[in-house]
C-alpha cells in the first residue's frame, strides 16, 4: 500500500490543542521561565516544529494562575520588565496527572490504529535524543494522583 | 526603546475589550507589552527591519477583541475544567488503585525462550503475569544483552569444517541466546547450506566480526543478522529486516558544525532558495512565524543566505549518511529506507539494522566534533 511520506513542519492546530496546557506546564516542570522564554523554549526544543502564537499562550498563562498552578512574580532587572512564572504544588500534581493521561491516552490511540502500522511501514515510533541525556517526568506515584481529600481504598 | 507608540493602540483597544478586573487589566498589558518589546528586539537582532518585526509581533497576538474574549474564556470554563478533571481524577485514582493492588508478579528473567520459533519447546509452565510495558523492557534488555555478548572478543575460536547447523548451536551456547536461521530464505537464496563447513581460527576476535567473516562465503547473496526482539536473527540481508522503525533524530548540533565553515561563503543562487521550499527540507528558521510580513531585499538576501547554509548542511549530512550507512538499504538506491530532514530534526524510517549503524555513525561525528571543539 502506497504510504505518503509527507509530514508537515509545523503541526497542525487541531493536533496539538489538547497539549498546549501540558506542554506549558511540562516547560515550567524545567524551571521558572517568563512568557517569551516559554515560546522560544518550545520551539527550540522540538526542532521549530511546535510555535505556539503569544495570543494563545498567555491565555493559558492566565488560566494557570487564576487555578493556583503556577505563582508569579515581577522582576525588573537589566531594563527588561518580565513577568515570571513557577509550578505550585498544585502546578505538579496537574502536570502529572495530565501527562499520565496524555501518555495512557496516546498509547490507547496507537492501540486502535495497530493495524495500520504495517502497511504505514511504522513500528514502535520512538524519538532518539541527541545524546544528551534524555529529559524524565517527574515520577507518577499513587500519592501524587490522589486528589486532596479522597479516601483511601 | 520607545515602542510604545507602536503599541500603544493596540494594547489600548485589547484593555478595553477585557473583561476583568483593573488590576489584571494593567498586569496583562504590562506583561504584553513586555512580551513585544523582546520579541520586537529579537526580530531586529535577527535581521528583521523594525516594521515588519513590529506587524509580526503584533500578528503572532491576533485580533484584539479575539485575544481578550480567549482570557474571558477562562472564567467560564473553569467550573466546568474543574468539574471534569475531578471526575477524570477519581478514574485515575481508580486506575491506579488497581494496579498497585494487582497480583504479585514475577519479576526476573523471562527466558528468552518463549519467543523463539525454535520447535524445540520444552514445558514451559504457567507463564508469569507480566505487563506489556515490563515485558517490552525485558526484551530490550536481552537485545542489549545480545548484543554485548556478540561484541565482546573472544580469547579463541577454533572450528574445524564444523557444519554451519552446527556452528548454529554452538554460538547460540556462546552467546546464551536464542538463536534463528532463517533456513527458507537461505535455501531460496541459495545462500549457505545447512552442512556447509565452518572452519575458523581466530583469536580475541568479537563474534559479530567472526559472524561477519562467515557471512563473507555466501557470495551472491548479502547475508546478515539482526537481534530482534530478544532473538537473534541469521538470515539473508533482504529478508531480514521487513519491518521499518520511524526513528527522529535530533541533529542539530552536527547540522551547526557543519554550517559554520560554510558561513564564510557567499551568497547561493535564487534557484537554491526556491528549491529549499519542499516539505523535503523544511526549515526556514524560526524568523518565519510571522510570515505575512513582508521583508525588504537586504533581509531577504540574509535569511535566504542562512537557509541555504542550511539547505547545504543538510545535504552534507544527508549525502554522507546514504554513501556511508548501507548504500544499498536506501530508497534513491533501490532499497526501502527513507529520510527527510524536518528543520534540524531528522526522521528516518529504515530497517533496524540501518538505524542502529546510522547512531553509530552519528555518535562517531559527535566524537569528532568534540576533539575539533577541544583543540
Amino acid at each position: 500500500m502506497p504510504w505518503s511520506w509527507e509530514l508537515p513542519v509545523t503541526f497542525d492546530r487541531e493536533l496539538l490543542r489538547g497539549s498546549l496546557e501540558l506542554m506549558v506546564l511540562g516547560e515550567l516542570q524545567s524551571g521558572a521561565r517568563y512568557g517569551y522564554q516559554i515560546l522560544t523554549s518550545l520551539s527550540s526544543r522540538s526542532c521549530g516544529r511546535v510555535n505556539i502564537k503569544a495570543g494563545t499562550l498567555y491565555p493559558i498563562l492566565h488560566k494557570l494562575e487564576q487555578e493556583s498552578c503556577v505563582r508569579t512574580w515581577w522582576d525588573e532587572q537589566g531594563g527588561r520588565d518580565r513577568k515570571w512564572y513557577a509550578l505550585t504544588e498544585a502546578g505538579e500534581a496537574r502536570l502529572r496527572r495530565n501527562a499520565t493521561e496524555w501518555f495512557d491516552y496516546a498509547a490507547t490511540v496507537q492501540m486502535l490504529l495497530a493495524p495500520l502500522l504495517d502497511s504505514l511501514s511504522i513500528a514502535r515510533p520512538v524519538v532518539a535524543d541527541s545524546g544528551q541525556p534524555p529529559a524524565r517526568l517527574p515520577q507518577v506515584d499513587a500519592q501524587a494522583l490522589r486528589p486532596p481529600n479522597s479516601r483511601d481504598f | 526603546m520607545n515602542h510604545h507608540n507602536e503599541f500603544e493602540s493596540y494594547l489600548n483597544l485589547l484593555t478595553r475589550f477585557l473583561r476583568l478586573s483593573a488590576r489584571e487589566r494593567a498586569s496583562i498589558r504590562r506583561e504584553l507589552e513586555s512580551h513585544l518589546a523582546e520579541a520586537v528586539e529579537d526580530a531586529i537582532e535577527r535581521g528583521v527591519p523594525r516594521e515588519a518585526a513590529i506587524q509580526q509581533a503584533l500578528e503572532e497576538f491576533g485580533d484584539a477583541a479575539e485575544l481578550a474574549s480567549r482570557f474571558r474564556q477562562i472564567g467560564r470554563t473553569r467550573r466546568w475544567v474543574m468539574r471534569s478533571t475531578a471526575i477524570a481524577a477519581c478514574a485515575l485514582v481508580m486506575f491506579a488503585g488497581f494496579h498497585l493492588f494487582a497480583p504479585d508478579r514475577q519479576i526476573g528473567s523471562l527466558a528468552a525462550g518463549d519467543e523463539a520459533a525454535q520447535g524445540s519447546g520444552g514445558a514451559r509452565g504457567p507463564q508469569p503475569a507480566v505487563s506489556r510495558d515490563e515485558r517490552r523492557d525485558q526484551l530490550v534488555e536481552e537485545d542489549e544483552r545480545i548484543e554485548a555478548a556478540l561484541s565482546k572478543p573472544v580469547e579463541q575460536i577454533e572450528l574445524q569444517d564444523v557444519p554451519f547447523e552446527q556452528f548454529v548451536e554452538w554460538l547460540q551456547a556462546q552467546t546464551n541466546a536464542n538463536v534463528v536461521v532463517q533456513w527458507r530464505a537461505m535455501e531460496e537464496t541459495g545462500a549457505i547450506p545447512r552442512d556447509f563447513p565452518i572452519s575458523l581460527k581466530l583469536r580475541n576476535v568479537s563474534l559479530s566480526r567472526a559472524l561477519d567473516l562467515i557471512f563473507a562465503a555466501s557470495r551472491d547473496v548479502e547475508l546478515g543478522y539482526a537481534i530482534d526482539d530478544g532473538v537473534l536473527v541469521i538470515g539473508p540481508m533482504d529478508s531480514l529486516d521487513h519491518r521499518l522503525s520511524l526513528v527522529v533524530y535530533d541533529v542539530r548540533d552536527l547540522l551547526e558544525s557543519i554550517t559554520e565553515p560554510a558561513q564564510a561563503g557567499g551568497a547561493a543562487s535564487a534557484d537554491d532558495a526556491k528549491s529549499s521550499n519542499t516539505v523535503n527540507w523544511g526549515s526556514m528558521g524560526r524568523g518565519d512565524r510571522g510570515s505575512n510580513a513582508t521583508q525588504n531585499a537586504v533581509a531577504q538576501q540574509q535569511s535566504s543566505n542562512a537557509v541555504n547554509a542550511g539547505t547545504r548542511a543538510q545535504s552534507e549530512l544527508g549525502a554522507l549518511i546514504v554513501h556511508t550507512v548501507r548504500p544499498d538499504a536506501w530508497d534513491g538506491n533501490g532499497g526501502r529506507a527513507a529520510m527527510r530532514f524536518i528543520n534540524d530534526a531528522l526522521v528516518v524510517r529504515a530497517p533496524k539494522s540501518v538505524h542502529r549503524e546510522l547512531s553509530e555513525l552519528l555518535e562517531g561525528l559527535r566524537g569528532v566534533m568534540h576533539k575539533r571543539a577541544s583543540r
